[in-house]
């Protein structure tokens, strides 16, 4: 196999890790990366050796989903729809790893471009050029929702759980 | 200096040059609600890394192996999507199953019924494959979050639709079905029924691989936890 493919299988687990913050559907998280795999081998040679083939990959998950949501005319679900935590009403969407954890509920609670730079920023590494580029939106954007996001999970995770509790 | 957030993300991830660097470093000294923000979001930052990691599946990656036929030079097809619709030159590419069968033009029995006659035997019988114009096809087989064997199903004799069906003791129970996922003359709108969407969430339905299915099948349809 090329380093090509290789390198594709082996980010396999971390294309679907993103695919789960923007879609918040294991089911759905599955297709997009499917899909997307789907075309990067198709336009295999749209990726310059020597770029990073992540990025590279999380741009076409990113719009294979926009993709998704124009032609079925599908919304990101609303907000109260992070109601997505276990329990709350008897549905469980999450990812099974993903079900159990607070930091996931409290990311599938933003909406979908902030959930999507801290996804890349945070939790994949990627620098505020490289998000930019994925997410095809000038730095400062990233930087603003950035900002909005990281202050909303500070809110929610940046404590241990009993002081947080005890706040309330 | 000014503290906002953004200085303060800028700070976290890296991205600020030394003489910035410097600056926040020194009006962090005097400036205790800014520590206490800036200690937050890594709080934050630390939990998001630690408690969402990569996802691996754990037993076989049906688009791994993809990628490895792929790569080998083979003709092959993903497997079926789940729930869209799967472009016409993969469909045509898979090693679709066609198959015809005697069905009544009753279309799908009611919901929480059992399936009968030509439905109960693709179901029980059929391998699982993207059947373009059969009366009966089957997309493909799931298991649920309980272990329980379902299939997804076409049928297009009577009134066309998409099911689903799980399979218990008694045989094939329908658990839902949508009609309105076929339009005109039996063309399947690209992005399957919310309603079956929906049913499959519910039940924390997974997409088997073809080697499981088999195995499934073979084995006479016997729930087991995954």
């Amino acid at each position: 196999m090329s380093s090509f493919g290789r390198e594709l299988v082996d980010l396999l687990p971390r294309a679907r890790r993103f695919a789960w913050v923007l879609t918040r559907s294991r089911a759905d998280a599955e297709d997009v990366v499917q899909a997307a795999i789907e075309r990067a081998l198709r336009g295999a040679s749209g990726w310059k050796p020597g770029t990073r083939l992540d990025s590279w990959l999380f741009r076409i998950m990113q719009n294979v989903w926009r993709d998704e949501l124009r032609a079925h005319r599908r919304r990101a679900e609303p907000l109260e729809a992070a109601a997505l935590l276990p329990g709350s009403d008897g549905r469980e969407t999450n990812m099974r790893h993903l079900e159990t954890q607070e930091a996931a509920a409290a990311l599938a609670e933003l909406p979908e471009e902030q959930r999507a730079v801290i996804a890349l920023v945070v939790i994949e590494g990627l620098s505020y050029q490289e998000t930019a580029d994925v997410l095809d939106i000038p730095v400062g954007t990233v930087m603003s929702r950035l900002a909005r996001a990281r202050a909303r999970l500070a809110a929610t995770l940046g404590d241990d759980p009993q002081r947080v509790r005890a706040a309330k | 200096m000014e503290l906002n957030d953004e200085l303060l993300c800028a700070y976290l991830d890296g991205e600020l040059d030394e003489t910035a660097r410097t600056q926040l470093t020194r009006a962090l000294e005097t400036d205790a609600g800014g520590r206490v923000r800036l200690e937050r979001m890594r709080v934050a930052d630390a939990r998001l890394r630690r408690e969402m990691p990569p996802q691996s599946r754990p037993a076989s990656d049906p688009i791994a192996d993809f990628i490895r036929r792929h790569e080998a030079g083979a003709a092959v097809a993903m497997p079926a999507r789940r729930r869209w619709i799967v472009p016409g030159a993969i469909a045509a590419a898979a090693a679709t199953i066609t198959f015809a069968v005697l069905f009544s033009s009753r279309g799908v029995p009611p919901v929480d019924s059992y399936a009968e006659g030509a439905l109960q035997a693709a179901l029980e019988t059929r391998p699982g494959g993207v059947a373009g114009g059969a009366p009966v096809a089957i997309v493909m087989t799931l298991r649920t979050r309980d272990g329980t064997l379902c299939r997804l199903f076409e049928s297009r004799t009577g009134t066309a639709a998409e099911g689903l069906a799980c399979r218990d003791e008694a045989g094939w129970k329908i658990v839902a079905w949508d009609a309105t996922v076929f339009r005109g003359e039996g063309y399947k709108t690209a992005g399957a029924s919310p309603m079956l969407d929906a049913a499959m969430d519910r039940l924390g339905a997974e997409p088997l691989d073809a080697a499981a299915e088999r195995a499934a099948l073979e084995g006479g349809w016997k729930s087991g936890a995954r």
